[in-house]
């Protein structure tokens, strides 16, 4: 009986989502909302008038983005890295799966790992700021929501590429996080380049093409703009990942 | 080879090179293997370390591409869907997951691979490998045998006609290895042919009817039981092997 | 002879290829996508650094502005200076650090100078409060760079003026900015109105 391929992907990704639950997801999730929580009353103890909604908004999507970030490429490191090392991959491998389908299952599990850590984060935001008097409009939490979802999955399309470049655990960790960190700093990479001495330029500003720019999803670009600038970087970074490892001996 | 007797693995010249840094150097592990295994027996690939045995194991199950040389299985090219469905494989180390129960493991492998009648065929693969009580079992809780023994069940799930073992007895207890020995006898009787690597030159003479020695990458010897006992036992081609 | 079909064209056979490809790949899809980036691909001139801390800038300010209240539990003036310094420097774009640290300067720390030099000549008190609304109006100068088209620094500006030096021509003209802006609250035009009425400027001043 053959397995259609779009049920073997479904199949996968199931299994994946196991395999990031059996890993604690649930408790680290837990956890991150535990210290939101705890944060929130520590910054209650001050006194910043009408200003205290901002710094709690502030607080808890620093937390969200700064533990997303971490998880994003840890999960994505253990999942794929993990996998390889500890025999999932062969096993599928030997019985039909494609190994760019395996990685985009692993991918796609993370992906929704970091969904319901962004849902969490910002239904706990949600909450806190109604419990403790302040407005907490749905329409811009959620869109703030998206933009946030859509920075982890980045970090987390990074991690992807990381994992099948590099082939130890620290080596892809750094590699991610290096990633991570250009495009936090993207906007200077092309300043750089528009404003650098002629060797300069053209390499910053090549740099600053190949890495995605985090400010894009701060708000300042329309919506869709934001949505179809994240996914495009993100499915590149992704294809890039599929076709190294469909390379890459095992 | 005997072209009369049809052959169950047919391979031909592979060669294999592992790319060893970004300069591009590279380290030969295959250097024009050719060898058959007939249907089946039971075939031991033995050799020191580093010799080729996993990678030879490694292109047969469809896990890497040789760079020159042609391999088959039951005539059909390594790589084709047919041939996939073929084979089953034990790769050295395989670490399964702890929480899920004996039974369940098979039963995702067996929903991967598309089977049908899962469940006669997962009891039939536990049968076989005398791990039918402990399959309610999590996997966490099995000794290194029984791990190893869930690991020859997950290769023989799909009834393959030909199955591929990496050292399946490798840090094995002596009562372990005798309840791994007779399931491979098992599979010969029905009928598999069985390739299995090895570096514990007893066990591959007691377990195997042909035998092929291997060393840095090429084939040193092969044949039959009778042809290791006159050429002096395999102890004895190893060692030689080994002064060359 | 080959037994495996060679999924892709020969180019991308090894590694190495597969990789160069990769990446020219992503650049072109980068080049592709970067007009996406818009207004908010530009920077603003000196705001290189809010930029470089991309979006953690807001939440460094706001720690740094959590040791500043710390700091001003103590009274420790040059701690105080400096984080309010640091705070602005991190988040420009939020107007509350530079109210409350306009605040902090023109009235806090006159008032901890004379409470802790209570003997001091009223003269030299006077002086200090002096010396301290107008080091809170050049905090707020540096602030109109990002808030020139808002009230708020503007209002603060003219309550400094009327309330720690007691010019009320000057706080009268800030009052008018305040009032030309699109946020700005109807008190500030009013006040305006008022402060060119002697009477009523004399009773500002004098409350």
């Amino acid at each position: 009986m053959k397995f259609p391929a779009t049920r073997r992907m479904w199949w996968l990704i199931q299994q994946a989502l196991r395999e990031v639950v059996h890993l604690r997801f649930v408790w680290i999730m837990g956890f991150i909302a535990l210290v939101m929580i705890a944060g929130v009353s520590v910054l209650r103890e001050f006194n910043f008038g009408t200003e205290e909604g901002r710094f709690l908004r502030n607080y808890v999507e620093a937390t969200l983005a700064l533990w997303g970030t971490v998880i994003a490429v840890i999960l994505n490191v253990a999942m794929v890295q993990g996998g390889v090392e500890r025999g999932a991959l062969v096993l599928t491998l030997v019985r039909g799966v494609q190994r760019h389908e395996w990685l985009l299952s692993r991918w796609v599990a993370v992906a929704v790992a970091l969904a319901w850590l962004t849902l969490l984060g910002y239904v706990t935001l949600g909450v806190l700021l109604v419990r403790h008097g302040h407005v907490a409009p749905v329409s811009e939490l959620t869109l703030a929501g998206g933009r946030m979802f859509l920075r982890l999955m980045l970090v987390a399309s990074f991690a992807l590429t990381a994992c099948v470049v590099a082939r130890g655990f620290l080596m892809a960790t750094g590699l991610a996080l290096g990633l991570t960190l250009a495009a936090q700093l993207s906007s200077i990479l092309e300043w750089a380049g528009r404003h650098g001495g002629t060797n300069t330029n053209w390499g910053w500003q090549i740099l600053s093409w190949v890495v995605p720019a985090f400010h894009v999803l701060d708000g300042s670009t329309k919506a869709l703009d934001t949505l179809l600038y994240a996914s495009g970087y993100a499915a590149l970074y992704a294809l890039l990942a599929c076709a190294i490892f469909s390379r890459r001996e095992i | 080879m005997n072209s009369a007797h049809p052959l169950a693995i047919r391979a031909e010249s592979l060669v294999k090179n592992y790319q060893t840094d970004w300069k591009g150097r590279r380290r030969r592990a295959l250097a024009g293997v050719s060898f058959g295994v007939a249907r089946g027996c039971v075939c031991g690939l033995v050799g020191p370390n580093g010799s080729g045995k996993s990678t030879t194991l490694k292109i047969l199950a469809g896990l890497l591409r040789p760079d020159a040389g042609q391999c088959e299985i039951f005539d059909h090219s390594i790589g084709q869907a047919i041939s996939r469905g073929l084979i089953g494989y034990l790769p050295e180390s395989l670490e399964m997951p702890d929480y899920l129960t004996g039974e369940a493991f098979l039963g995702q492998l067996a929903q991967l691979a598309g089977l049908s009648a899962i469940n006669d065929k997962i009891s039939r693969a536990l049968a076989l490998v005398g791990m039918a009580d402990a399959a309610k079992r999590r996997v966490g809780e099995y000794s290194k045998g029984m791990r190893q023994r869930l690991g020859l069940a997950q290769a023989v799930l799909g009834e393959p006609a030909v199955v591929l073992l990496d050292e399946p007895a490798s840090g094995l207890d002596p009562r372990a290895t005798e309840q791994l020995g007779a399931a491979i006898r098992q599979l010969r009787a029905q009928g598999r042919t069985v390739l299995l690597t090895s570096h514990f030159l007893p066990q591959a003479e007691e377990w195997c009817d042909q035998l092929i020695l291997m060393e840095g990458g090429r084939v040193i010897f092969t044949g039959s039981h009778t042809e290791v006992a006159v050429s002096g036992g395999l102890q004895h081609l190893y060692l030689q092997s080994t002064q060359l | 002879m080959r037994c495996w079909r060679v999924r892709f064209f020969p180019a991308v056979k090894f590694r190495r290829y597969t990789i160069g490809l990769g990446v020219l790949a992503l650049l072109a899809g980068g080049a592709a996508l970067h007009p996406m980036t818009g207004a908010a691909g530009r920077l603003m001139s000196g705001s290189e650094r809010s930029t470089l801390l991309g979006g953690y800038g807001t939440i460094i300010a706001d720690y740094l502005w959590l040791e500043t209240n710390l700091a001003w539990e103590i009274r420790d003036v040059t701690k105080v200076r400096q984080l309010i310094d640091l705070t602005m420097k991190s988040d420009p774009q939020t107007a509350y650090y530079w109210l409350n640290g306009a605040r902090i300067l023109a009235y806090d720390f006159p008032a901890w100078r004379c409470e802790a030099a209570s003997l001091a000549p009223l003269a030299v008190q006077a002086n200090w409060r002096m010396t301290g609304a107008n080091e809170a109006l050049l905090l707020l100068e540096r602030g109109q760079r990002w808030h020139h088209k808002s009230a708020v620094l503007h209002l603060e500006m003219a309550n400094i003026c009327l309330y720690g030096l007691g010019d009320r021509h000057r706080a009268a003209e800030y009052y008018r900015l305040a009032s030309e802006q699109g946020d700005a609250p109807e008190y500030a035009v009013r006040i305006y109105t008022r402060l060119h009425d002697e009477e009523v400027a004399g009773m500002l001043l004098t409350r």
